[in-house]
């Protein structure tokens, strides 16, 4: 799939809605339009014409009705950082430069993979704001040092530069700042506005070395026109020290806030119009720090495991399908041939394994979880979590959509988060790898030894063969297993032929090693490949959605 | 010639031929807005979301009402010239535009916020993973665009005009569309490559 077949389909479930809001606005402004109009000799006609009042001559019609909100600019005096205090000592840019990076150098460096938390505060578009959220808007989340992954929401995680050609860059401000105007060469009256732009982006969208960091202030202070601004507060009221860039007529005031005592970085923002708070946009970065793991809070300088390492790139592979597969839905039936030793077994299962089938001396057998069968019959699924929770369906009823599809938008969004409510009241699995693992561990699947979390890579194992996965939902299991105490990893050769990671836990009984294959960086590489248990491996070899039990795949 | 009885057939009549007629009857510029309304109101919903794209809709067709003795009768089909007068509006909300792809930029997989501008027309709840990646990584190539190429490369695709209707639109010739669109695609591709810590980049710093 192209950019172009990806562009077409993103935000493509907005419909052609009703136009009757559209119209009425139009209908009216022309009415108000037409009463300005000079007259025309033809009669009126219809309901239309007649609605019009007297017919009267207007040499200029007034183009700006300030119909919608960006037309008419409200004019206020000042931005809410600036602060009236009286400057003590006048700051020029290279001042400020040399202090944040001087600062900068003194932070220790991050291995690559390292998790990152970070906790940001934002100014929120208008949209978002009409729909009752706060504003400004706190939220938190995870990030891996390198850009790979994330979770939760900030603003690390956006590299515009790939992070293992960072040492490439040249170790002087000058010629940083003639590579960033070349990365946008759109004919504009200001160029600085490119340089300041890619530099704002690399120190906040990124998790820059000490020594670069360093050379980016000394870069921004070179950027023709940038200026400083002392006694500023950042959105969250601190105090800080602004790189400020002013606005053009084709380019918006950007800023860069650091802070004011020890010169770290603070917040970064812009203003489509300096004079009208509105158009002000601001991230600033409340907290970040390494942790040891996704999902922790704590401060940690850990560095990550060589598992936990595999699994973040098996994440990256299961995250980066190029748009996400329609998702299996329960009832639906999968074929598997699934090899043990030199045996292969042909099993159908629906996506949640509550029905099995299987040929027994040449007759299909089908089994419900229900049926009296059930006893005997050897499920994918043996123990763990329902398949319900952990894919939660759709909280929507196909008839309630066509309902819902009636009603006006604000009916809909008053639907909506009525059901997000609900589903968010719904048991859910823990997302993050560890108390997800320590809920998994709590299934019974027979281990005697608990403490190495044999239960959880049990379930796993049978979540991993029993059910419809996701990509990205199966790979993130992998950050749970990089988790169990004794984890190792190892390249080995599957009992197939083909190079896979195995991951190896310590546990004496049930399932030692879970395979799988990805990690190289290729989208949608990611692949469970199958466990192993009493020494043996059990491969799924072919796995297809197929149309009923017994029916084999392209049939 | 008479347009008695005319008012409301609307099917036989082109775009220009409506657009000549509402110059002594301009209540018949609404037939424009029936004919071509639903399509420009969901290419500016898809960049600026639902509750600005009903007053902008409105002001298209009301400037394009203004503009109407100008309009090129050689054109049979409005559409260009509609979406271009919707696009140079666009532009007044150029902010709120890029803070939306932003906003969506910044939603993280295991994040239950949606897209704000799809939100609303979503019908799944727990579409935790729809919200990431490739919806993101868009949103900040988009985000990243500058106006023009953004404009160029939205019209194309998402107001499914050709290379020539685009131009027409912008009020550039075909080539600047040509060239603009190239840049844009190439951007895209490399936004969308990005994410991959592995991939090449095409430019190296001087």
């Amino acid at each position: 799939m192209n950019e172009m077949d990806e562009l077409s389909r993103f935000r493509a479930e907005i419909p052609a809605r009703d136009t009757t809001r559209a119209e009425e606005i139009f209908r009216t402004a022309l009415l108000k339009d037409l009463s300005h109009e000079r007259p025309v000799v033809s009669p009126p006609r219809n309901r239309f014409r007649q609605l019009r009042p007297t017919w009267r001559v207007a040499i200029a019609v007034p183009l700006a009705l300030g119909l919608t909100a960006g037309v008419t600019v409200a004019m206020l005096p000042g931005g809410n950082n600036q602060a009236a205090a009286p400057l003590t000592v006048k700051l020029t840019a290279k001042v400020l430069a040399d202090r944040a990076a001087a600062a900068a150098l003194t932070a220790p460096g991050v291995p690559a993979g390292q998790w990152i938390y970070q906790v940001t505060e934002h100014t929120i578009p208008a949209v978002i704001h009409r729909a009752g959220v706060h504003n400004p808007m706190v939220q938190d989340g995870w990030m891996t040092a390198d850009g790979t992954l994330n979770y939760g929401a900030g603003i690390i995680g956006d590299p515009i530069f790939p992070y293992d050609k960072l040492d490439s860059l040249p170790r002087d401000p000058a010629a940083l700042d003639k590579y960033f105007r070349s990365q946008d060469p759109v004919k504009s009256d200001n160029n600085s506005s490119v340089e300041f732009g890619q530099i704002r982006s690399m120190l906040f969208g990124m998790v820059l070395p000490p020594w670069l960091e360093a050379e980016m202030f000394h870069a921004l202070a070179l950027i023709p026109n940038v200026q400083v601004r002392q006694n500023v507060k950042d959105i969250a009221g601190r105090d800080g020290v602004a790189f400020l860039l002013p606005e053009t007529k084709q380019s918006d005031q950007q800023e860069i806030i650091l802070d004011a005592s020890d010169y770290h970085l603070l917040a970064h923002g812009d203003w489509g119009n300096p004079r009208d708070p509105s158009t002000f946009d601001e991230d600033a970065v409340l907290q970040e720090y390494p942790v040891a793991e996704l999902g922790s809070t704590q401060p940690s300088t850990t560095p990550p495991s060589a598992a936990g390492l595999a699994a973040e790139r098996l994440v990256w592979d299961g995250s980066n399908s190029v748009l996400p597969s329609a998702r299996y839905t329960a009832d639906q039936w999968l074929y598997r041939d699934l090899r043990t030793g030199g045996n292969d077994r042909q099993v159908w299962a629906t996506v949640d394994d509550t029905e099995q089938a299987q040929y027994v001396h040449g007759t299909l057998q089908v089994c419900k979880r229900s049926d009296p069968c059930a006893a005997a019959e050897q499920w994918l699924m043996p123990a763990g979590p329902s398949y319900q929770l952990v894919y939660p369906g759709p909280v929507f009823t196909q008839a309630e959509l066509a309902k819902l599809r009636k009603e006006s938008l604000k009916q809909r969004m008053a639907a909506l988060q009525k059901a997000r409510k609900a589903a968010k009241a719904q048991p859910a699995l823990p997302q993050y790898p560890r108390p997800l693992l320590n809920k998994l561990n709590s299934y019974n699947t027979g281990c005697a030894d608990v403490a190495d979390d044999c239960n959880a890579v049990n379930v796993v194992a049978n979540m991993l063969t029993g059910y419809g996965n996701d990509p990205y939902t199966a790979s993130n299991w992998f950050l749970s297993l990089a988790d169990v105490p004794g984890v190792s990893i190892q390249q080995v050769t599957d009992s197939a032929g083909q190079q896979v990671t195995e991951f190896t836990f310590p546990a004496q009984d049930g399932v030692t090693g879970i395979l799988a294959s990805g990690g190289s960086f290729v989208p949608s590489g990611f692949h469970y490949v199958g466990y192993v248990r009493d020494g043996q491996q059990t491969l799924v070899l072919n796995q297809a959605l197929v149309s009923g039990p017994g029916v084999l795949p392209g049939k | 010639m008479t347009y008695e009885g005319r008012a409301d057939a609307d099917h036989d009549l082109d775009d220009a031929a409506v657009i000549q007629l509402s110059r002594r009857e301009p209540e018949q510029f609404t037939l424009l807005f029936r004919r071509h309304a639903p399509h420009i109101q969901r290419y500016v919903t898809r960049r600026l979301g639902p509750d600005e794209a009903d007053d902008i809709v409105a002001e298209t067709f009301l400037l394009a009402f203004r503009q109407r003795e100008r309009y090129d009768q050689s054109r049979a089909d409005a559409r260009p010239w509609l979406y271009g007068i919707a696009t140079n509006l666009i532009g007044h909300h150029r902010r709120a535009e890029v803070r939306l792809y932003r906003a969506l930029a910044r939603q993280r997989s295991f994040d239950m916020r949606a897209d704000p501008i799809t939100e609303p027309f979503t019908d799944r709840v727990d579409d935790r993973v729809s919200a990431s990646t490739a919806s993101r990584r868009l949103a900040t190539a988009l985000a990243r665009l500058s106006a023009e190429l953004r404009d160029t490369l939205l019209l194309v695709a998402w107001g499914d005009l050709s290379y020539d209707e685009a131009a027409t639109a912008l009020g550039v010739p075909v080539g600047t569309v040509r060239s603009r669109l190239n840049r844009a695609r190439s951007r895209l591709r490399r936004t969308l490559g990005d994410a991959n810590p592995a991939a090449m980049h095409e430019e190296s710093p001087a």
